[in-house]
């Protein structure tokens, strides 16, 4: 009984060691502040173990850039092979010059993001697709719209708008929300697209 | 793509993971950071991005002996001083909070295999993964997780920390 205390902080129990680990809580009082004593643990210990290695690089297998490099040179070559993608993906996006295809080493769609948000100073999207790093969106025009236009790889994306710094504001016209583990909610976008 | 997309997935879920764990089996960010490194590229070249190879105990596996390889050249290298676990302390620019510090101390006092087990718990690993990784049996895992837990719980008591 002892061990549930860990099982119940690491969601390891069964549903029937629940229901004994929750009738232990109830009726134990010494039981129950050594819960509440391990979850405090837990929280300063958490706190502790999590660290973000943003300096890291994922192999790509592509050649031997970093895959940060490899996302770089995608986004420099869309350009020239975005005629190739132009008829599956989004042919609302920016002008793109014609030219030759190149060999194509992933598949990456223009997709442009647009938000209403009058009276805002600032505007910026970040996302998986942007390393959650923050793209500052563009006034179209005067009437309260802003747009940018980002390269996205085909696969799940999540993502999210800031306005003015601060407040967190997802994709109204997209359906697929998730929360976040920061108590922010993500737009889930889903480019499909051919390898 | 969705490999791709797959695999992007598997590295952003375990990359502070394993990190953390690799932090906290040797007590150096930059060693850490590293192996780290070197662990997804060895994962990478040897499996690619098949599904059912983006196992967290694989990648772990990897890690640890790219740990123990580290340990042991270095080891060779200066047998003067042997490899120490050194944790930053409050003027580390690593950590920042005092309540951190004091836990990352208790931590450096808890056995290497307490240390280990906490950690691959506490980062999110699940139990089978935790038995698949240190070769040990689930109800092993159960047991030995908690008694870390319980002896940092003591580290942590005002008469000892």
């Amino acid at each position: 009984m002892e061990q549930f205390i860990s099982m119940y902080i690491d969601n390891e129990l069964s549903l029937d060691e629940k229901k004994l680990f929750v009738g232990q809580v109830a009726i134990n009082k010494r039981y129950r502040e050594e819960v509440l004593d391990l979850l405090e643990q837990e929280k300063l210990l958490a706190g502790a173990l999590v660290h973000d290695v943003a300096d890291l690089e994922m192999p790509s297998g592509k050649s031997a850039n970093t895959w940060h490099t490899l996302g770089l040179g995608l986004a420099a070559c869309v350009a020239l092979c975005f005629s190739f993608f132009a008829g599956s993906f989004f042919p609302q996006t920016v002008d793109q010059p014609p030219g030759n295809s190149v060999a194509i080493v992933e598949a990456v769609a223009q997709h442009r993001f647009v938000i209403y948000q009058q009276g805002s100073a600032q505007v910026e999207i970040t996302g998986s697709f942007t390393g959650w790093q923050k793209v500052a969106l563009v006034p179209s025009g005067t009437n309260g719209y802003w747009e940018v236009t980002l390269p996205v790889v085909s696969g799940e994306h999540r993502y999210t708008f800031i306005v003015d710094g601060k407040r967190l504001v997802p994709d109204p016209t997209v359906d697929i929300q998730e929360a976040d583990d920061f108590g922010a909610i993500n737009s889930i976008l889903v480019v499909e697209g051919k390898a | 793509m969705e490999k791709v997309a797959t695999y992007q997935r598997f590295y952003t879920d375990q990359k502070n993971r394993l990190f953390s764990y690799l932090f906290f089996r040797c007590g150096d960010r930059e060693v850490a950071r590293d192996i780290t490194q070197e662990s997804f590229t060895r994962h990478f070249k040897q499996y690619g991005t098949a599904q059912k190879t983006l196992i967290p105990s694989l990648l772990f596996t990897i890690a640890r002996n790219a740990l123990v390889d580290y340990q042991r050249n270095r080891y060779k290298q200066n047998t003067l001083n042997p490899p120490q676990v050194v944790i930053p302390d409050e003027e580390s620019t690593f950590i920042r909070k005092e309540e951190h510090s004091r836990i990352l101390q208790a931590m450096g006092k808890l056995s290497e295999q307490d240390r280990e087990i906490l950690t691959l718990a506490v980062g999110g690993m699940a139990y089978k993964e935790i038995g698949a990784l240190l070769d040990l049996s689930i109800a092993n895992v159960k047991v030995r997780v908690h008694r870390a837990r319980k002896t940092l719980q003591e580290l942590l008591s005002d008469k000892v920390i």
